[in-house]
């Protein structure tokens, strides 16, 4: 009787995908939160959220689909978005948070803290903040940054300009 | 596409973020050079611009280690998504105490590769730009070598020794037949308010982090390969926007309510309490005519209900304050004849000349009768008819930059008095106009900017 050769079943090769696309990902998404909240404690956190969120619509996706960066870009950027939102009365704004080993490191706290670069990104709107760290700290590009901020590509050079003005504006006002 | 006007007072015709970030082709791309080449202010903009981006694409990341890695992968994918038994297929670089993320070898590349172009882009604009004068104008180009990041950064970070020498032990223990109950990953969460104003954290930044009290017992019963089921994330339980997995909620425990619920309800019950109160108040006009008595201390039962002042002035608690406002203020004019029984009828804002403001009293009688103007304090002038009835004088609609209303009048026994509320102080002037033609006997108050 012949050998049949079987397949691996699809769902190890999105897997293996998925797994490459985390480990790939993972600490550029963490330190972009970090920057976009601007506390590296809950950056942990949310990171883990777009990932969760990303991995569970993965079912309605094609079998050889895996972590597409734009969508775990848009869902940090969304659950960042939601954590900074003003709270309300009778409902205090809370997010869970996650103790990883060895991280963050004293280092990093201090470094993300102290950054001057950092006081003038948290100065600006959010949705400047957000274009600009996933253009020039992710370096997105333009259709990945176009499908994260919801927003044509040709439009987004004058959005760029605007917020890249206004965080140059910013930092000439505090470095010294 | 070239084009931004966000900055009126330079010229704006080249976008910074067109040409930093390679959106340029054909004839935009022509353009823009050649006008780069020409103008300053524009090539001054895109420096600055590359030199922002710089700085924020130089931005130090923090490493995250393979065990910190392992533990978010456990955390963040479901079970389904995952190799069999939870392994990495693939190593990772370990924390590296550089402050760049380090890329795994066998990862894909950079999604963005015009990003390593931008430098040869601008270099090769540069010298296209300044070909013609090499010397002069040529703003200074950035050093292509990273700058040094902060010390801190680069230092060595500590080894988290009983960590990594806890695993071998940990391993050699038999492994649970079941994936690991979700109690265990509640042990290294907490729940922490994450507030928007960041201000309020600054002072936990500053402060260096405490040392984990006793996190290791929870994580370091985990086996190298972290079993961690779907149904054990607990992160995402506290608050909807970051709930993702439904099925966790079942699981794991939710968190004791905040006991101060009530304290909360209470204290919102009180605000909308006041809220009403001060609805209610303010829809009876109690509100504003208590910031009237306020500012007016001498004729404060006149103007309290201008409604009801006419019967309110006549009771004996009216008379005295009245008396006394009138007796004690300063007398700016004594005017008139001394006729009596006239009546003081009709009050008319005068001219429109914005450098005072014209009230004309018009009386009826046989001629002037004696009238007192007196300013009691600096926002009010009373006016005193001697023998005469002012209480059918219509008031309604009496303002203007110097007067803010004219009070009804109040009959004070023969006598009656007019008070005009000022709206800031002014110099007053006044004098007496005979009945001519058609016009009755008039008085003429004339208030000026001070």
């Amino acid at each position: 009787m012949d050998q049949v050769h079987v397949e691996a079943p699809a769902f190890s090769a999105r897997a293996a995908s998925v797994e490459r696309g985390f480990y790939s990902d993972f600490p550029l998404v963490l330190n972009y939160v970090a920057r976009l909240i601007d506390d590296i404690d809950g950056a942990a956190a949310i990171t883990c959220a777009a990932f969760r969120q990303v991995a569970d619509g993965l079912r309605q996706r094609p079998n050889d689909e895996g972590l597409r960066r734009a969508d775990v870009f848009r869902a940090a950027t969304e659950l960042s978005r939601s954590v900074l939102r003003p709270r309300r009365w009778f409902r205090r704004q809370r997010t869970a948070q996650v103790n990883l080993d060895d991280f963050p490191q004293p280092e990093a706290r201090r470094a993300l803290r102290r950054d001057t670069v950092q006081r003038a990104l948290t100065a600006l709107p959010f949705d400047a903040r957000a274009m600009i760290l996933l253009r020039d700290f992710v370096k997105l590009s333009y259709d990945e940054l176009a499908d994260v901020v919801d927003m044509a590509p040709r439009k987004l050079v004058h959005a760029l300009d605007r917020s890249r003005a206004e965080l140059g504006e910013i930092y000439d006002y505090i470095k010294f | 596409m070239t084009t931004s006007s966000f900055d009126r007072n330079r010229c704006t015709r080249i976008s910074p973020s067109a040409v930093l970030d390679d959106r340029l082709d054909g004839k935009d791309l022509e353009w823009a050079r050649d006008h780069l080449r020409r103008c300053e202010a524009c090539r001054e903009r895109v420096e600055d611009f590359r030199e922002m981006l710089l700085r924020v694409g130089r931005l130090p990341s923090a490493t995250v280690g393979s065990t910190a890695m392992d533990q978010a992968f456990a955390l963040s994918i479901p079970d389904r998504l995952r190799t069999q038994g939870g392994m990495r297929s693939f190593e990772v670089a370990p924390a590296l105490p550089a402050a760049m993320v380090p890329a795994p070898h066998d990862l894909p590349p950079a999604a963005r590769p015009e990003v390593s172009s931008i430098p040869d882009l601008l270099t090769e604009l540069e010298r296209e730009i300044f070909r013609d004068e090499p010397l002069q104008d040529h703003p200074m180009p950035l050093s292509p070598v990273p700058e040094p990041l902060y010390p801190a950064m680069t230092d060595i970070p500590e080894e988290i020794g009983p960590v990594e020498d806890a695993e071998p032990a940990q391993a050699a223990e038999p492994e649970p037949a079941e994936p690991a109950p979700p109690e265990i990953l509640s042990g290294p969460l907490r729940e922490v308010p994450v507030d928007s104003h960041r201000e309020v954290e600054f002072t936990d930044w500053d402060r260096e982090p405490e040392p984990e009290p006793a996190p290791a017992p929870a994580l370091e019963a985990f086996p190298v390969p972290i079993p961690v089921p779907a149904t054990s994330n607990a992160i995402f339980d506290q608050e909807p926007a970051l709930r993702i997995d439904d099925e966790s909620e079942g699981v794991v425990a939710a968190p004791p309510r905040k006991p101060d619920t009530a304290m909360r309800i209470a204290v919102g019950l009180g605000a909308a309490a006041c809220v009403l109160l001060a609805a209610v108040l303010y829809e009876g006009g109690l509100l504003k005519t208590t910031q009237k008595v306020g500012s007016t201390a001498a004729t404060a039962t006149q103007s309290i209900h201008p409604s009801a002042t006419a019967r309110a002035s006549v009771s004996p608690s009216a008379s005295p304050a009245a008396t006394v406002s009138a007796s004690t203020a300063p007398v700016l004019y004594t005017l008139g004849n001394g006729v009596t029984g006239g009546t003081m009828f009709r009050i008319r804002p005068g001219t429109a000349v914005a450098g005072y403001t014209r009230l004309v009293f018009d009386m009826n009688g046989n001629g002037l009768p004696t009238m007192i103007i007196t300013r009691p304090d600096d926002l009010h002038v009373a006016v005193t008819f001697k023998d005469t009835n002012v209480t059918g004088a219509p008031v309604n609609g009496i303002s203007s930059y110097h007067v803010t209303a004219v009070e009804p009048g109040v009959q004070q026994g023969a006598d009656g008095n007019i008070t005009i509320d000022l709206a800031r102080p002014v110099r007053v002037t006044a004098f007496t106009l005979p009945a001519t033609g058609s016009y009755a006997w008039r008085l003429v108050i004339d208030l000026h900017t001070s």
